[in-house]
């Protein structure tokens, strides 16, 4: 009895904060159905004082969660009078698709190597990764342009693909879940002669697969959301991402602002669904040690 | 494992070692070219770093890049750190997670309006106070921006920290208390101890993004945001704009140095450190 009266100012703390990120959800979603003359009613200060640095309007801006009329404007015209939507959402595809392969399988491999590899210097490789892993973008920029430059990889999806799919982080996050596996399963595995590739596929890829879901999750939110690789190596605007397309939401097309981000979560919550079992158990795994 | 086992192993690491060389190391020993040149190309020694720390716009950016980390990244392991802690003693919200976790997958776009319309001139936090301020044009543009990263990335550290709340026993705090120990002490001499590897890859995930609240920051204030959030990031990203090369490249091998500094000193410090065998 204690205890649950106890619970109640714990519980109304926790649900205050969960709102925070449950009614933005909730107004996304339900103001995609919005028509979008509904929408620039209700928002379009927003854009005003961001566009033009308009100030002093006692227009404020208006959050409703119900619209007035349910309507699939916003749908409509993103699916069907604007097929650049859908182009753009191919290119999101075609970028983060074999990144996060990339990341996968040359940092599972890596990591592979890290965890049973003996040399002295090791840990001074590693740390170099670690360091690269950390830098801010913006300090890996130069690099990445120079070396884009140089193999003639410019302007291309290429270009964010390949400095991206070598990224450490993936070998950081694999190895952090390798080294939990207990050493001797190893030394048996090599001791009944099994090569090092059987080791890597039959024992430690099946004993890290939450660092795999993990890493997979990670990554994937990660390409989906690049905005600033694509938009300084892409010089063309039919290959760009649909985040950077919705990065640059203004005034014109704010009208389609919440369509445009459900579509645009859709793939990505789907997959944190489905994965999200997977990773929350690879995440207890390597929290084991 | 003999000799040429172990020299086998090695290849496992080649492809990655060959990518991360070739598109980070070799191109950022390129790029120091360009830090020791002017932009005609002749050789200029360590003027650009000198003429970078006259700088006052890189002084700033720097001092406010530490300001915001010095207080963000704190913020976001102990909030999370709170609410996993009473999760796991009351309901263990399966549903809870994922809605904490939903900023990973919001667009960035989506956040900044959302931030946007709560700030701006005309935006909710005006309306209730009655006013008409753009807050993010106030010294107020600070803590949003702390608000910006913490309520975008704590999710992920909170989701961390309750499977590594979950897998310390029970009877740990059983025992504790039997010997009667409070549970303040619990909570520092078992709760903080065996979470340690948990609180070490959140805090390795909030640096790393705590640079990536750059994209929701310029979304909100552009180039040019308030003095007090101007980061480092702003700076690089304008000297790029500005093709200033030796500038952006000066600046990028600062601000590398600092980073391998401070990794080093985690390695040294601790030998068997989380990042390595632990």
């Amino acid at each position: 009895m204690k205890k649950k009266l106890k619970n109640i100012p714990v519980k109304t703390l926790l649900i205050a904060f969960a709102l925070l990120y449950i009614i933005p959800l909730l107004i996304i979603f339900t103001n995609s159905f919005m028509s979008q003359g509904e929408i620039s009613r209700h928002y379009s200060s927003v854009y005003d004082a961001f566009d033009s640095g308009l100030q002093g309007q006692t227009h404020y801006v208006e959050y409703q969660l119900i619209p007035d009329l349910i309507s699939l404007d916003q749908y409509g015209t993103l699916l069907f009078k604007t097929p650049m939507y859908l182009d753009l959402f191919l290119n999101s595809l075609k970028l983060t698709l074999p990144i996060v392969i990339m990341q996968t399988v040359i940092g599972a491999a890596a990591a592979y190597g890290f965890t049973v590899w003996r040399f002295r210097f090791k840990e001074i490789v590693f740390c170099v990764y670690i360091i690269v892993m950390v830098l801010p973008f913006q300090a890996t920029l130069v690099s990445n342009y120079i070396m884009a430059d140089k193999i003639g990889i410019l302007n291309t999806h290429l270009s964010i693909i390949l400095p991206t799919g070598f990224s450490p982080f993936a070998v950081f996050i694999m190895r952090q879940s390798m080294k939990d596996i207990p050493k001797p399963i190893f030394e048996a595995a090599a001791m009944d002669g099994a090569s090092h590739f059987q080791r890597f596929t039959r024992i430690a890829l099946p004993l890290s697969k939450g660092g795999l879901a993990s890493l997979m999750i990670l990554s994937v939110a990660d390409c989906w959301a690049m905005v600033e690789q694509p938009m300084i190596f892409l010089k063309d605007t039919s290959a760009e991402p649909l985040s950077v397309l919705l990065s640059q939401i203004g005034q014109q097309n704010i009208g389609l602002i919440f369509a445009a981000s459900v579509f645009y979560m859709l793939p990505v919550v789907w997959l944190f669904l489905y994965g999200q079992e997977h990773f929350e158990q690879g995440i207890k795994l390597s929290a084991l040690r | 494992m003999n000799k040429s086992e172990n020299r086998r192993s090695f290849w496992f690491i080649v492809p990655s070692l060959l990518g991360v060389s070739l598109f980070f190391i070799i191109p950022f020993m390129m790029s120091f070219s360009y830090a020791t040149m002017d932009s005609g190309g002749s050789f200029v020694g360590l003027d650009n770093f000198r003429n970078l720390f006259a700088g006052d716009a890189f002084r700033l950016a720097a001092m406010n890049t530490f300001k915001f980390m010095a207080v963000a990244i704190p913020l976001n392991i102990v909030i999370p750190l709170f609410i996993a802690c009473l999760l796991n003693k009351t309901v263990r919200g399966g549903w809870l997670k994922t809605v904490f976790m939903s900023p990973l997958v919001i667009p960035s776009a989506c956040v900044a309006f959302f931030f946007q319309s709560l700030f701006m001139s005309n935006g909710l936090v005006s309306h209730i106070l009655g006013v008409n301020t753009d807050w993010l044009q106030t010294s107020a543009a600070f803590p949003i921006a702390v608000a910006v990263y913490v309520w975008k990335n704590m999710g992920f550290n909170l989701v961390l920290m309750l499977a590594g709340l979950a897998n310390i026993p029970k009877e740990y705090y059983e025992w504790a208390s039997v010997d009667g120990m409070g549970s303040t002490r619990a909570f520092f001499k078992i709760t903080l101890v065996y979470l340690t590897p948990t609180l070490f890859i959140t805090f390795v995930m909030s640096f790393i993004n705590s640079f990536k609240v750059f994209r929701e920051l310029y979304m909100l204030a552009g180039s040019y945001p308030h003095e007090s959030i101007y980061m480092l990031q702003h700076y690089m990203n304008n000297q790029f704009s500005a093709l200033d090369y030796q500038n952006l490249s000066s600046a990028a091998f600062v601000i590398t140095a600092v980073i391998a500094l401070l990794v080093i000193a985690l390695f040294v410090v601790d030998k068997k450190s989380e990042f390595g065998e632990g």
